[in-house]
Protein backbone atom coordinates (compact mmCIF):
# COMPACT_ATOMS: atom_id res chain seq x y z
CA UNK A 1 0.00 0.00 0.00
CA UNK A 2 1.35 3.41 -1.07
CA UNK A 3 2.38 5.54 1.86
CA UNK A 4 1.72 9.61 1.67
CA UNK A 5 4.96 9.71 0.77
CA UNK A 6 5.19 7.62 -1.99
CA UNK A 7 2.13 9.68 -3.38
CA UNK A 8 3.80 12.80 -2.96
CA UNK A 9 6.94 11.58 -4.90
CA UNK A 10 4.84 9.84 -7.42
CA UNK A 11 2.58 13.10 -8.28
CA UNK A 12 6.39 15.62 -8.27
CA UNK A 13 8.02 13.55 -10.67
CA UNK A 14 4.44 13.55 -13.06
CA UNK A 15 4.01 17.16 -12.47
CA UNK A 16 8.05 17.90 -13.54
CA UNK A 17 7.42 15.94 -16.56
CA UNK A 18 4.51 18.09 -17.90
CA UNK A 19 6.31 21.54 -16.85
CA UNK A 20 8.21 23.41 -18.97
CA UNK A 21 11.33 24.15 -18.20
CA UNK A 22 11.35 27.12 -18.67
CA UNK A 23 7.79 28.24 -17.04
CA UNK A 24 9.49 26.39 -14.31
CA UNK A 25 12.63 29.45 -13.98
CA UNK A 26 9.66 31.69 -14.46
CA UNK A 27 7.80 31.12 -11.69
CA UNK A 28 10.83 30.67 -9.30
CA UNK A 29 11.54 34.22 -10.28
CA UNK A 30 8.72 35.53 -9.85
CA UNK A 31 8.31 33.65 -6.48
CA UNK A 32 11.47 35.07 -5.13
CA UNK A 33 10.56 38.69 -6.38
CA UNK A 34 7.24 38.42 -4.70
CA UNK A 35 8.82 36.85 -1.01
CA UNK A 36 11.36 39.86 -1.40
CA UNK A 37 8.53 42.00 -1.33
CA UNK A 38 6.71 40.28 1.46
CA UNK A 39 9.67 40.44 3.31
CA UNK A 40 10.18 44.72 2.61
CA UNK A 41 6.27 45.08 3.54
CA UNK A 42 5.77 42.82 5.79
CA UNK A 43 8.79 43.69 8.27
CA UNK B 1 4.01 32.49 -9.34
CA UNK B 2 0.91 34.62 -8.48
CA UNK B 3 0.32 33.50 -4.89
CA UNK B 4 -2.18 36.25 -4.36
CA UNK B 5 -4.26 34.78 -7.08
CA UNK B 6 -4.04 31.57 -5.87
CA UNK B 7 -5.45 32.25 -2.96
CA UNK B 8 -7.81 34.56 -3.90
CA UNK B 9 -9.39 32.41 -5.80
CA UNK B 10 -9.41 29.18 -3.05
CA UNK B 11 -10.83 32.62 -0.63
CA UNK B 12 -13.59 33.97 -3.54
CA UNK B 13 -14.68 29.99 -4.07
CA UNK B 14 -15.04 29.32 -0.11
CA UNK B 15 -12.66 26.24 -0.03
CA UNK B 16 -11.95 25.77 3.22
CA UNK B 17 -8.20 24.99 3.38
CA UNK B 18 -5.31 25.68 5.27
CA UNK B 19 -1.84 26.99 3.91
CA UNK B 20 1.19 24.60 4.64
CA UNK B 21 4.32 23.78 3.28
CA UNK B 22 6.67 26.22 3.22
CA UNK B 23 4.95 28.93 1.19
CA UNK B 24 3.51 29.28 4.70
CA UNK B 25 6.67 29.17 6.43
CA UNK B 26 8.08 32.24 4.52
CA UNK B 27 5.04 34.20 4.79
CA UNK B 28 5.19 33.82 8.66
CA UNK B 29 8.83 33.44 9.40
CA UNK B 30 11.97 33.39 7.01
CA UNK B 31 12.89 32.93 3.76
CA UNK B 32 13.17 29.37 2.19
CA UNK B 33 12.93 28.41 -1.80
CA UNK B 34 10.10 26.70 -2.92
CA UNK B 35 8.12 26.13 -6.02
CA UNK B 36 4.36 25.93 -4.97
CA UNK B 37 1.80 26.68 -3.04
CA UNK B 38 1.09 24.07 -0.34
CA UNK B 39 -2.89 23.72 0.21
CA UNK B 40 -4.44 21.24 2.94
CA UNK B 41 -8.04 21.14 2.98
CA UNK B 42 -10.88 20.05 4.39
CA UNK B 43 -11.79 16.71 3.11
CA UNK B 44 -15.37 16.56 2.73
CA UNK B 45 -17.48 16.23 -0.38
CA UNK B 46 -18.96 19.58 -0.56
CA UNK B 47 -15.43 21.44 -0.04
CA UNK B 48 -13.38 19.33 -2.99
CA UNK B 49 -15.96 20.29 -5.25
CA UNK B 50 -15.46 23.71 -4.16
CA UNK B 51 -11.46 23.10 -4.69
CA UNK B 52 -12.22 21.42 -8.14
CA UNK B 53 -13.85 24.96 -9.29
CA UNK B 54 -11.39 26.68 -7.44
CA UNK B 55 -8.55 24.80 -9.50
CA UNK B 56 -11.02 25.22 -12.78
CA UNK B 57 -10.54 28.74 -12.56
CA UNK B 58 -7.16 29.28 -12.03
CA UNK B 59 -6.59 27.15 -15.03
CA UNK B 60 -5.05 24.51 -13.43
CA UNK B 61 -4.05 21.24 -14.95
CA UNK B 62 -3.24 17.56 -13.83
CA UNK B 63 -3.29 13.74 -14.68
CA UNK B 64 -3.91 11.12 -13.00
CA UNK B 65 -1.49 9.31 -15.06
CA UNK B 66 1.10 10.94 -18.02
CA UNK B 67 -1.14 10.00 -20.33
CA UNK B 68 -4.22 12.01 -19.27
CA UNK B 69 -2.51 15.25 -18.05
CA UNK B 70 -4.36 18.54 -19.40
CA UNK B 71 -6.79 20.80 -18.09
CA UNK B 72 -8.61 20.15 -15.27
CA UNK B 73 -11.87 21.97 -16.32
CA UNK B 74 -11.77 19.23 -18.97
CA UNK B 75 -12.37 16.45 -15.95
CA UNK B 76 -15.73 15.03 -14.66
CA UNK B 77 -16.67 16.06 -10.79
CA UNK B 78 -15.19 13.89 -8.32
CA UNK B 79 -11.51 13.76 -9.91
CA UNK B 80 -9.82 14.96 -6.21
CA UNK B 81 -11.52 12.06 -4.53
CA UNK B 82 -8.82 9.94 -6.12
CA UNK B 83 -5.88 10.16 -4.26
CA UNK B 84 -4.46 11.67 -1.40
CA UNK B 85 -2.28 14.17 -2.87
CA UNK B 86 -2.44 16.34 -6.17
CA UNK B 87 0.59 18.20 -7.57
CA UNK B 88 -0.67 20.32 -10.15
CA UNK B 89 0.57 23.34 -12.61
CA UNK B 90 -0.98 26.06 -13.31
CA UNK B 91 -0.11 29.89 -14.91
CA UNK B 92 0.00 31.38 -11.41
CA UNK B 93 2.01 28.27 -10.10
CA UNK B 94 2.02 25.12 -9.03
CA UNK B 95 -0.40 23.62 -6.68
CA UNK B 96 -0.24 21.11 -4.21
CA UNK B 97 -3.30 19.78 -3.21
CA UNK B 98 -3.35 17.74 0.33
CA UNK B 99 -5.81 15.61 1.63
CA UNK B 100 -4.28 14.58 4.21
CA UNK B 101 -0.93 15.46 5.90
CA UNK B 102 1.36 13.03 7.78
CA UNK B 103 1.48 14.05 11.74
CA UNK B 104 -1.86 15.87 11.63
CA UNK B 105 -4.83 14.24 12.46
CA UNK B 106 -7.87 16.26 11.79
CA UNK B 107 -8.61 19.54 9.70
CA UNK B 108 -11.00 20.98 12.24
CA UNK B 109 -8.72 20.78 15.21
CA UNK B 110 -5.69 22.36 13.10
CA UNK B 111 -8.37 25.09 11.51
CA UNK B 112 -9.10 25.79 15.62
CA UNK B 113 -5.86 27.10 16.41
CA UNK B 114 -4.68 27.90 12.85
CA UNK B 115 -3.20 32.02 12.26
CA UNK B 116 -5.79 34.48 9.86
CA UNK B 117 -3.11 36.35 8.13
CA UNK B 118 -2.41 38.46 4.56
CA UNK B 119 0.07 38.95 2.24
CA UNK B 120 1.15 41.84 1.87
CA UNK B 121 -1.14 42.93 -1.02
CA UNK B 122 -3.59 42.11 1.54
CA UNK B 123 -5.04 38.57 0.33
CA UNK B 124 -5.87 37.18 3.27
CA UNK B 125 -5.08 32.99 4.45
CA UNK B 126 -5.10 30.99 6.92
CA UNK B 127 -2.25 29.22 7.91
CA UNK B 128 -1.07 26.13 9.59
CA UNK B 129 -0.19 26.83 13.08
CA UNK B 130 3.70 26.90 14.20
CA UNK B 131 3.12 24.20 16.35
CA UNK B 132 1.37 21.99 13.74
CA UNK B 133 3.87 22.93 11.33
CA UNK B 134 6.85 21.30 13.66
CA UNK B 135 4.28 18.39 13.98
CA UNK B 136 4.53 18.11 10.46
CA UNK B 137 8.39 18.55 10.01
CA UNK B 138 8.56 15.49 13.34
CA UNK B 139 7.02 13.43 11.64
CA UNK B 140 8.67 13.29 8.60
CA UNK B 141 11.36 11.02 7.96
CA UNK B 142 15.14 12.15 9.22
CA UNK B 143 16.15 12.45 5.57
CA UNK B 144 13.26 14.66 4.53
CA UNK B 145 12.85 16.54 7.82
CA UNK B 146 14.26 20.32 7.23
CA UNK B 147 16.41 21.26 10.01
CA UNK B 148 16.47 25.22 9.89
CA UNK B 149 12.65 25.17 9.68
CA UNK B 150 12.43 23.17 12.85
CA UNK B 151 14.95 24.92 14.77
CA UNK B 152 13.32 27.88 14.02
CA UNK B 153 9.93 27.09 14.93
CA UNK B 154 11.66 25.27 18.17
CA UNK B 155 13.06 28.71 18.84
CA UNK B 156 9.81 30.67 18.25
CA UNK B 157 7.76 28.66 20.18
CA UNK B 158 10.05 28.79 22.66
CA UNK B 159 10.15 32.53 23.10
CA UNK B 160 6.30 32.55 22.62
CA UNK B 161 6.05 30.29 26.02
CA UNK B 162 8.84 32.42 27.82
CA UNK B 163 6.76 35.67 26.94
CA UNK B 164 3.06 33.68 28.27
CA UNK B 165 5.07 33.04 31.56
CA UNK B 166 6.41 36.39 31.90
Amino acid sequence: MATMRDWIVWESAKRLRHWDRAEQWRVLQQTISWAERQAKDRS
Amino acid sequence: MDVDRILATMNDSQVDYLLIGGMNFLLRHEPVLTFDVDLWIDDQETNRRRCERALQTLDAQWGEADGDWGDVAARDPGWLDRQPVFCLTSPSGAIDIFRAVAGLTDWATSRACASRDATANGTAFWGLSDEDMLLCQLALEEPYQKPQRIATLQRVLRERQRGDDA
